[in-house]
């Protein structure tokens, strides 16, 4: 059980360089093999500039956090074994492009409890991410919504 | 069932009208080895999604996938029927479980076309399914459109 207390904590800052390799696994990870993914002669034979985002691409930051992606839910004293990635919402302000380097801050927008399905006390973590790029725009916000269920009986 | 390497992605608006549908696809079946693959791409290495005894000691059956592989797989869809550049918001709810061996469908349907000042916005709705019939992960875009 998360205190309601942790809301507006800031859980860090990390840097992450927008880089070719992490995108082209990312997209043969998500079975698609589209080379305008990663490769800039491929995006400019379609008309693109530079080589744009898929969606999900900052997904990546995980690997720039020093305890990884479940680094937040640890720092917040969540037991890992009942906590549910619930949900996760992308607003795009700028376009991300290959090259960019992206400032990620990560808040804790919210926390609220309520009775689970099965009986328990659920807890609810909203956490946002702001990705400025190095323009000093912000180019996404990402909210994620973290479920830890009650204990098992 | 991957696109192909010569597939393209819209840079500009695309034209969309109500109830206009994406295409459908399939994806699957899902392996250990798809988990292993996106925990390496994404930095996601909670290993409920890769330690098949940590897993059961957990009380599941096995490993399962995480939720945003088929949010990236969706997200990856969306992109390439409305351009990647397009998409203002997306969201998405995980409501179930994608296990090894899982074939999931992936769809989407515009909902509404509406005017933003001089911009017109579509209105996605989006969802992943498993070849239970189970919805796995529901979703939501805004996206530009041509005006």
């Amino acid at each position: 059980m998360v205190a309601h207390s942790v809301e507006g904590k800031e859980l860090g800052t990390v840097r992450v360089p927008v880089e070719s390799s992490k995108f082209a696994e990312l997209a043969r990870a998500l079975h698609d093999d589209d080379l305008v993914w990663h490769d800039p002669s491929a995006a400019a034979a379609v008309g693109f500039d530079h080589v744009p985002a898929q969606p999900t691409a900052t997904v990546v930051v995980d690997h720039w956090r020093p305890d990884g992606a479940l680094g937040h839910a640890a720092a917040l004293g969540l037991d890992l074994t009942r906590v549910l990635h619930g949900e996760a919402a992308w607003e795009f302000l700028e376009p991300i492009r290959l090259g960019d380097e992206l400032t990620a801050t990560t808040t804790v927008a919210g926390v609220s409890s309520r009775e689970g399905k099965r009986g328990g006390e659920m807890t609810l973590i909203t956490l946002e991410t702001t990705f400025v790029n190095q323009r000093g725009n912000l180019a996404l916000r990402r909210q994620d919504t973290l479920i830890e269920t009650g204990p098992r009986a | 069932m991957t696109t192909s390497g010569a597939a393209t992605l819209p840079v500009a608006p695309v034209r969309l009208r109500e109830d206009d549908t994406m295409a459908v696809e399939t994806v699957g079946p899902l392996t250990r080895t798809d988990f292993v693959r996106y925990a390496g791409a994404s930095g996601d290495f909670n290993p409920i999604h890769h330690d098949e005894l940590l897993a059961q000691n957990a009380g599941m059956p096995s490993v399962f996938g995480m939720g945003m592989l088929h949010a990236g797989i969706l997200g990856t869809r969306l992109a390439r029927w409305v351009g990647p550049e397009n998409i203002r918001t997306y969201s998405v709810r995980f409501t179930g479980q994608v296990w090894p061996d899982d074939e999931l469908t992936f769809s989407g349907r515009v909902a509404r076309i509406e005017r933003d000042g001089g911009d017109a916005l579509a209105h996605i709705e989006l969802g992943v399914a498993s070849q239970r019939g189970e919805e796995v992960l529901s979703a939501q875009a805004t996206v530009l459109v041509e005006s």
